[in-house]
């Protein structure tokens, strides 16, 4: 019975272990392989030796029934979980699959106990050296289309930018602003900023400069305004073409 | 044989009991099951070098994508090719009668994820399709807030089916993967449960691992497969569960089949999970367990695990979900499909207007010309389906007349006809394109039985297995060219508004922007794909009709605007408005709204207007402030 059982006292173990590390409480402990079985592949694996203690199922509907019986408990699960006080998180959802897991499992070394393994013929496995050198081939050209396809989605030609914003700090527009500056340019880039309350000059940046996805952010105290409203207006120009409003951007100071 | 009807009715069923006793078609003894080619154990045969082959077929197809990105001329020639290889030679080995089974279950399954793999090496690095962001915000929402039911302004419906949500939620929380690489594992899962679960139908129910072959390579040709099926949505994980359960239903009634109960079990489990997490396809999953249903009292089939139990329970749990969970389902479809039925009606009728231009421009394809061969493709693809469809009913008939499932799915391939008067519309092309994934569940049964029994079976083995690889072929070709548009084939560079097309890193950033300085949940107006972006990355709540009806792009191209007087803007309450100034490089579309107006005047009169704050510029992007007007919360 031992050594039919095995492989359920392998899910039950992986499956201990995932509840174990959730526990401990710090999130994404699991790594990413262990989660996806947990997810994808114990609680079906264990469901199946319970529902079918004899082993009845070809290789081909274990491979079928397995994922599709992980998935389903996690479907179900979810709404299972949802209606609970700890709702859905790493932890609940360790607890969940986990005990399904293991309480699937020890129900199936009960009934495994009871019954005798059919004789059913097995999907042909075995592969020969040959076979072995064909399908590693194949996986290898697979996993060279990935990565020329992630580079070239990665190296697509894209128009370039850069972002300005101008945001109330403080109360109702009338204390400060941030000002922010992010370069989304393939290169090191040279900023020139103004800043208006109407047509006064504020604060002047004559040179930021920034490197390709590095970002400025600044918050400008403003003088106390006019009684009418006013705009606070941040102009950014680049320093190799000083005439150009690059960005722009406006606030309206009170109301 | 005399007809002695005193009415009409009677005279159907006289005509149909005397098909049954076989007087027209003599029923043919059933086929020897070749269930058992297991006996005769070849090895994997040339699955290892298919495999080979096939993935060389991607590689084509990933150097297509990336030369497409720089627009080379290449590209397309070089994914069709591409597809060709992954497709062609795995389908005439399956056409063969000299594949054993093992082969024949890994060909299925080596092509099914290699499909699925076109779809990745399409979008390698994040969703970019349409219906994805949809699913991105509801799974995001979940994560973000740890509960079910969440609101999603982009699609609503979509929360209160949150099956599949639940898996990424889980994998996302468990794993700390990011919520497209957990789609990406989830979807490749179902894809794999979807492609075996066929296979194993269709061979449980034809007792030919053969037939089962061919079936599924045809149901791999259906106009949704290639993109629409691989994409992250509720549907496509339904779609697998469907499989699952109509297998394992079937599976079930088998003399010979152990633990019927577990798969009874089975049965149940997968029609929870399709009722939760897909509300179309569970409504034809329902419909189909009716049809099947009343097949078998027809007939009256011996079986006593016959689907009437799963057809009431069907019932009572769509019905249950509808009523206490997602009432507004209803309103979510109803639309659609009366449209889709309006359009037709009109065009029987021949008034103008109505139906679309086959082949033609599209918002998607734009001014280009469809090239004359695919559009012969792509009506031959429709033709060689309809001409396969009756010697498979024949057969049908001729040999597996005693059985209900059979039956069901003959009598269901005659929704594809109807589906094709669907594509004569613009309403309803885009339920046909849909509805292909369920239908196609039918033709590639029915057209397989006729493919094998009139078309390979005899002298020349291998030349007819050719012809039938060749015919296959040119079906998954119309299919794709008939339901994936141009611009979603092959990525490249941005085109504003098309979809795929316009995800773009600048969109992205100002999105992801208003989420970081904005916070989420602030009422926004944007225009097409923006929206997108900006309710998926952005977690915003998009306004994309104000609450007349009126949509926020009145209020974007109207030429002028006095906020404090407009009825229009005071009824949108919205905080923010994004504007893409690329929309100044159409200038008559303003005027699709208001007459004679100029996008580029109409979308910059936001900078003139008292009280209107420009917080954003990042040069194509711009974000307004509008939230110190009047009228707005």
């Amino acid at each position: 019975m031992y050594r039919r059982s095995f492989d359920l006292i392998v899910v039950i173990a992986a499956a201990v272990s995932a509840m174990c590390l959730a526990l401990v409480g710090v999130e994404y402990m699991l790594p990413s392989i262990l989660a996806l079985l947990l997810v994808l592949v114990l609680p079906g694996y264990a469901l199946t030796a319970a529902l079918f203690p004899e082993q009845v199922l070809r290789t081909e509907e274990r491979w079928l029934v397995i994922p599709g019986l992980s998935v389903t408990a996690a479907v179900l699960g979810g709404f299972v979980l949802n209606w609970t006080p700890w709702r859905l998180s790493s932890g609940s959802w360790a607890m969940l699959l986990g005990g399904l897991t293991v309480a699937a499992s020890m129900a199936a070394l009960l009934r495994r106990q009871k019954t005798a393994p059919a004789s059913m013929r097995r999907l042909h496995t075995a592969i020969k050296p040959r076979d072995a050198l064909l399908f590693g081939a194949a996986a290898l050209v697979v996993v060279v289309a990935v990565v020329i396809a992630r580079g070239g989605a990665i190296g697509q030609p894209r128009e370039s930018f850069t972002q300005l914003w101008i945001l109330p700090a403080g109360e109702a527009n009338q204390d400060a602003v941030r000002l922010g500056i992010s370069n989304m340019e393939p290169a090191t880039m040279s900023y020139r900023l103004q800043v208006y309350e109407g047509p006064y000059t504020i604060r002047e940046w004559p040179v930021i400069v920034l490197e390709p996805s590095e970002k400025w952010e600044y918050v400008l105290a403003l003088p106390p305004h006019a009684s009418s409203p006013d705009t606070i207006r941040a102009l950014l120009y680049r320093v190799d073409e000083p005439e150009v409003v690059y960005r722009q951007g406006e606030l309206w100071r009170g109301r | 044989m005399r007809f002695r009807a005193e009415k009409p009715i009677q005279a159907v069923g006289q005509f149909v009991d005397t098909l049954r006793a076989g007087y027209i078609f003599p029923a043919l003894p059933r086929r020897a099951s070749r269930v058992e080619d297991a006996v005769a154990e070849r090895g994997w045969g040339w699955l290892p070098a298919l495999s080979l082959v096939g993935a060389l077929g991607l590689l084509l197809v990933a150097l297509a994508d990336t030369g497409a990105r720089y627009s080379t001329t290449w590209a397309e020639p070089l994914f069709w090719m591409g597809l060709l290889v992954l497709f062609a030679p795995i389908a005439v080995r399956l056409a063969s009668s000299e594949a054993a089974r093992s082969e024949r279950i890994g060909l299925v399954v080596a092509l099914g994820l290699g499909l699925y793999l076109v779809k990745i090496l399409h979008s390698p690095l994040a969703f970019t399709q349409h219906d994805e962001f949809y699913h991105w915000r509801t799974a995001n929402d979940i994560i973000t807030h740890g509960r079910l039911f969440t609101e999603n302004p982009m699609l609503p419906v979509s929360a209160l089916f949150p099956g599949m949500e639940n898996v990424i939620d889980a994998i996302v929380s468990l794993s700390g993967m990011s919520i497209f690489s957990a789609g990406v594992v989830l979807m490749g899962v179902a894809r794999l449960i979807l492609t075996l679960a066929l296979y194993l139908l269709y061979e449980q129910i034809s007792r030919s691992s053969q037939v089962a072959g061919v079936a599924s390579v045809l149901y791999m040709a259906n106009p949704s497969y290639l993109f629409f099926t691989a994409l992250f949505k509720y549907e496509t994980l339904a779609l697998s569960f469907v499989a699952l359960l109509l297998y394992a239903a079937v599976r079930r009634q088998h003399p010979s089949a152990h633990s019927r109960l577990a798969l009874t079990v089975i049965a149940l489990l997968a029609l929870g999970v399709v009722a939760t997490t897909h509300h179309l396809t569970s409504y034809a999953l329902t419909m189909f367990l009716v049809l099947w249903t009343i097949v078998s009292f027809k007939i009256r089939s011996k079986n006593d695990l016959g689907p009437g139990g799963m057809m009431l329970l069907a019932i009572v749990v769509n019905l249950t979900w509808l009523v206490y969970v997602a009432s507004i389902v209803v309103g979510y479809l109803a639309p659609h499909f009366q449209g889709a039925v309006s359009e037709v009606i009109r065009l029987i009728a021949r008034e103008q207007d109505a139906g679309r231009q086959l082949f033609g421009p599209s918002a998607t394809s734009g001014e280009r010309v469809t090239p004359l061969w695919e559009r012969t493709v792509g009506f031959a693809a429709v033709g060689l389906l309809l001409l396969g469809l009756p010697f498979g009913l024949l057969q049908i008939w001729r040999r597996h007349r005693d059985s209900a499932i059979a039956l069901a799915l003959g009598v269901g391939v005659l929704a594809y006809p109807a589906s094709l008067a669907l594509r004569l519309t613009r309403r309803g092309w885009e339920i046909a394109n849909r509805s292909s994934e369920f239908v196609f569940l039918t033709i590639g049964f029915v057209v397989a039985i006729g493919v094998v029994s009139f078309m390979l079976e005899g002298r020349l083995q291998r030349m007819r297995a050719f012809v039938y690889g060749l015919c296959a072929s040119v079906i998954f070709i119309g299919g794709i060219i008939a339901g994936s548009p141009p611009a979603w084939r092959l990525p490249g560079p941005y085109l504003f508004n098309s979809g795929t097309r316009s995800i773009e890193p600048e969109g992205v950033a100002a999105a992801e922007w208003t989420r970081s300085y904005l916070g989420p949940d602030n009422r926004v107006g944007a225009y097409g794909t923006d929206n997108l972006l900006l309710g998926s990355y952005g977690e915003q709540h998009i306004v994309i009709g104000l609450s007349s009806g009126v949509s926020v792009e009145w209020l974007m191209f109207k030429p002028s605007l006095e906020p404090d007087s407009d009825p229009l803007w005071q009824r949108g309450q919205v905080q923010y408005l994004v504007i893409n100034r690329r929309l100044g490089n159409f200038p008559d579309l303003a005027s699709r709204y208001w007459p004679g107006a100029k996008t580029g005047s109409a979308i910059a009169k936001f900078d003139h207007i008292r009280n209107v704050s420009r917080l954003f510029d990042s040069g194509n992007i711009i974000i307004y402030d509008l939230r110190a007007l009047d009228h707005v919360p």
